[in-house]
């Protein structure tokens, strides 16, 4: 049998950055084939570059044999390809039929006008296609997320099939993530209703689900094959171990300047809880620690950050700052109380793009009347010190790389002398030589006393760089891993996060 | 020759950044246009009286501008300058009847400020789109003027106008009093933008809202301090546009609201925030004026001209609208 579509060679790269390194990825009708890796391994670049959101650098992508290559999402769809994202895309506010049918409403004319009744039919049998108890007049709002999640399933296959595709693929990114045991359980009978019309793509965290439920499963490291694996090889440490891979380099998380954190208590976090987001978390972290709060993503971690800057609310515990119970309702309350926050969203949250490299240094020492010359005086001071590339401290900072706008952005956390900073993926988008000087940019903030809490990029990352991690899933602590004596092992460490 | 023509206006009209016309540059070269056909069809426009009454109504849209630009800069826009123009006359005219100047000035401008302030916080604790919070203050303010001075406007008793009449002595030949006190004004304006933090935040706020929160920046803080400051020029203008009527007219406001706007905009500051600013606002005023003046001296009807100040708002704001940020417009 061949492939209905057969992925060779994928490259793909970004700037320094080189995302995938010839990849390969097939399937066949009437598969359900499972994609896993760490975050930033290169699923979703996959994804996007089949979709045709990424151009591709090189390889090729056939469909049923043929070389082709999409112009984006909606190109794709009538080829019978379609993807599922977590965000879902239907409108709350319309009917099941109307969102199922929304763009071609042509097709259900009567006397010149749209006639409902057909609609309803329609959706109606093609709901009932896969077994689903829905009212197409239901309103969307009024549907859980699995119910959501089919509609949009069903709406893309019907697209597809309208426009003539002989096969279809459905990749369902993370379809799980937000759900429990028994809606899971749901989604999976329906994934078996379903491959019946398309074949799936099953992208998920969750490597028991995904031993469970795929034929094949694809496992992808650094933007490379890790390997592919038949059902019946396959178990959740199996994938686990190919997932993970290598070892901790020492040298390359500069482990030997690795210190010991203070006594004294800079953050104390006490039974904290946000609904839906996270449970009941406690931690401690020094002066002059590096703490890794490590999960795969909707773990918690994130939300987590969120609350300790200011971002989010908390519905209950308590967060005890140098000795004094805090309650931050926005950022700016935060930075007054010497904590600092480097965002994983770069150009749209932690820099202003539209103002100079100096500018957005020294902006929160900004106070009351500006003198030019120590603004340049300063931020130039920390360009040189942090060797951040750039032509003169009035460059705007949009024309800089990644590696230097993210030095950027340590150096101004630096020059607020902050008592806690929390970084989330500081090295996300970089190349390797900047990686390695940001690595020693945290470990030159941890030696100042700072207590630094990190979400790498990678687990290898917050192994190499932490003296202690607390490990999430599913929106719990699971564990709080010492790697000061001893770095914990890659496959001791993930055994706590999937 | 038309080739070279060609590429020489577009290399001037052409913002290297992003390979489009600059506001900046287009209105320089409006300015330009209007000043040479008025010089070639009308002699009077290159005299010296006109020459004065072109820097009037500069010194007067200016004051007026400065405080919106920040408004502008920022990312949000303000309705109300209009209702709190009409507002302020109405209170500098009674004020300067019943105490005097000495009482007056500080107590306008005191008010100007507040009225900022209060349309700030009506923007900021209701959450809703700036141009409807301030668009709603128009209102507010524009009856509260009315109901204040009873409706009809309030003539300035004559000792009054004769303290008054002193913005128009001339320090030099052809240099007003309040030519002076507009550009001190204006230099203060620009040292708030340039060289104070609020100015930078202003610019970081217009520039990403997200970024400058997570940056630390009190944004709800900076926006109210922006209506104020708005309130603030207004009220400056308030007391020259007294001087120039004699009275402090309520019903003033409606009528400048358009011409404020467009001060602002012509001059280049962008509706989606961030770029621009206080000198783009000066250029907007010598353009808005001049056009005035060029319809006026061409004996174009006084009723057409607001088509033409609306047109160039519209075709300004579409050159300097940064559509990247702004996906979908409301």
């Amino acid at each position: 049998m061949n492939p209905m579509l057969d992925m060779q060679k994928i490259e793909k790269r970004f700037g320094p950055v080189h995302a995938l390194k010839g990849v390969d990825f097939q399937v066949f009708p009437h598969e359900i084939v499972g994609l896993v890796g760490e975050n930033g391994a290169g699923k979703s670049t996959l994804m996007k570059v089949l979709l045709g959101i990424h151009e591709k650098d090189g390889g090729t992508i056939l469909i049923d044999g043929k070389p082709i290559g999409f112009s984006g999402p909606k190109d794709a769809n009538t080829h019978g390809i379609c993807m599922v994202f977590q965000e879902q895309s239907l409108l709350a506010n319309m009917a099941v039929y109307e969102n199922m049918f929304l763009g071609f409403e042509h097709l259900f004319m009567k006397n010149g006008l749209i006639s409902k009744k057909k609609m309803l039919a329609a959706a109606a049998e093609e709901l009932s296609r896969i077994g689903l108890m829905i009212d197409p007049d239901a309103q969307i709002s009024k549907l859980n997320f699995v119910q959501r999640q089919m509609i949009e399933v069903i709406r893309n296959i019907w697209k597809a099939n309208k426009s003539g595709a002989a096969s279809v693929v459905v990749a369902l990114d993370e379809p799980t993530s937000a759900l429990g045991e028994k809606d899971s359980n749901i989604l999976f009978s329906q994934m078996e209703e379903l491959r019946k019309m398309a074949s799936i793509v099953f992208i998920s965290h969750k490597l028991g689900e995904i031993a469970r439920m795929c034929d094949r499963t694809y496992v992808l490291k650094d933007g490379e094959n890790s390997g592919v694996f038949e059902r019946r090889n396959v178990s959740e440490d199996v994938l686990r171990t190919q997932m993970v891979g290598g070892v901790i380099e020492g040298e390359y998380y500069l482990i030997d300047q690795q210190r010991r954190p203070g006594e004294k208590v800079v953050l104390e976090v006490k039974n904290l809880n946000r609904q839906g987001a996270f449970e009941d978390i406690s931690f401690l972290v020094h002066e002059g620690e590096v703490f890794c709060i490590s999960g795969a993503m909707g773990s918690g971690k994130e939300a987590l950050c969120d609350v300790l800057y200011g971002l989010e609310r908390y519905d209950s515990g308590s967060i005890i700052l140098d000795g004094s119970a805090v309650y931050s309702k926005a950022p700016n309350e935060a930075v007054k109380q010497g904590i600092g926050f480097s965002p994983d969203d770069r150009k749209g949250k932690a820099l202003i793009m539209g103002m100079s490299v100096a500018d957005n240094i020294a902006i929160p020492l900004m106070k009351g009347v500006i003198n030019p010359r120590k603004l340049a005086e300063v931020s130039r001071g920390m360009i040189d010190r942090l060797k951040i590339k750039t032509p003169s401290e009035r460059t705007l900072i949009r024309n800089l790389s990644g590696g230097n706008q993210q030095k950027a952005i340590m150096a101004r956390l630096m020059l607020t002398n902050a008592k806690l900073v929390i970084l989330s993926h500081p090295t996300r988008g970089v190349d390797v030589g900047a990686k390695r000087e940001i690595y020693a940019l945290i470990r030159e903030m941890a030696r100042r006393g700072t207590a630094v809490i990190l979400m790498g990029d990678s687990f290898e990352e917050d192994i190499g760089l932490s003296n202690n991690i607390m490990t999430m899933k599913d929106r719990r602590c699971t564990g709080i891993l010492n790697a000061d004596d001893r770095k914990p092992t890659l496959e001791e460490f993930v055994e706590y996060i999937v | 020759m038309k080739d070279f023509l060609k590429r020489f206006f577009t290399n001037l009209l052409i913002n290297e950044d992003n390979k489009k016309v600059s506001v900046e540059a287009s209105a320089m070269g409006l300015i330009l246009t209007l000043c040479l056909v008025a010089s070639i069809t009308d002699s009077s426009f290159l005299g010296a009286r006109n020459f004065l009454l072109i820097l009037d109504s500069v010194t007067l849209y200016l004051l007026m501008a400065l405080g919106l630009t920040f408004v502008l800069l920022s990312g949000s826009v303000n309705l109300s300058v209009g209702g709190m123009l009409s507002l302020n006359c109405v209170i500098f005219a009674m004020m300067s009847n019943s105490m005097g100047l000495k009482w007056s000035i500080p107590m306008v401008l005191l008010c100007g400020f507040l009225e900022g302030v209060i349309t700030g916080y009506v923007f900021k604790i209701f959450k809703i789109p700036s141009f409807i919070a301030t668009y709603g203050m128009m209102g507010l303010y524009t009856s509260f003027g009315v109901v204040l001075c009873g409706g009809t406007p309030i003539v300035l008793k004559m000792d009054v106008m004769r303290s008054l009449r002193i913005l128009n002595y001339m320090v030099v030949p052809g240099v007003k009093l309040q030519y002076l006190f507009a550009a001190v004004a204006f230099a203060v304006f620009i040292f708030i933008q340039k060289r104070t933090s609020f100015g930078k935040f202003v610019v970081a706020i217009g520039n990403s809202p997200e970024a400058a929160r997570h940056i630390g920046v009190n944004i709800g803080r900076i926006k109210i301090l922006c209506y104020g400051l708005s309130g603030f020029s207004t009220a400056i203008g308030s007391i020259v546009l007294c001087t120039r009527l004699y009275s402090g007219d309520p019903t003033v406001g409606t009528s400048y609201l358009l011409l404020i706007v467009a001060v602002v905009i012509v001059g280049g500051t962008s509706l989606s925030g961030g770029t621009g600013g206080i000198l783009n606002t000066l250029l907007g005023a010598l353009t808005i004026s001049i056009i005035q003046d060029v319809l006026q001296i061409m004996g174009v009807n006084i009723y057409y001209h607001s088509v033409f100040i609306g047109l160039v708002m519209i075709v300004a704001v579409a050159i300097s609208l940064d559509k990247k940020r702004v996906l979908i417009v409301k």
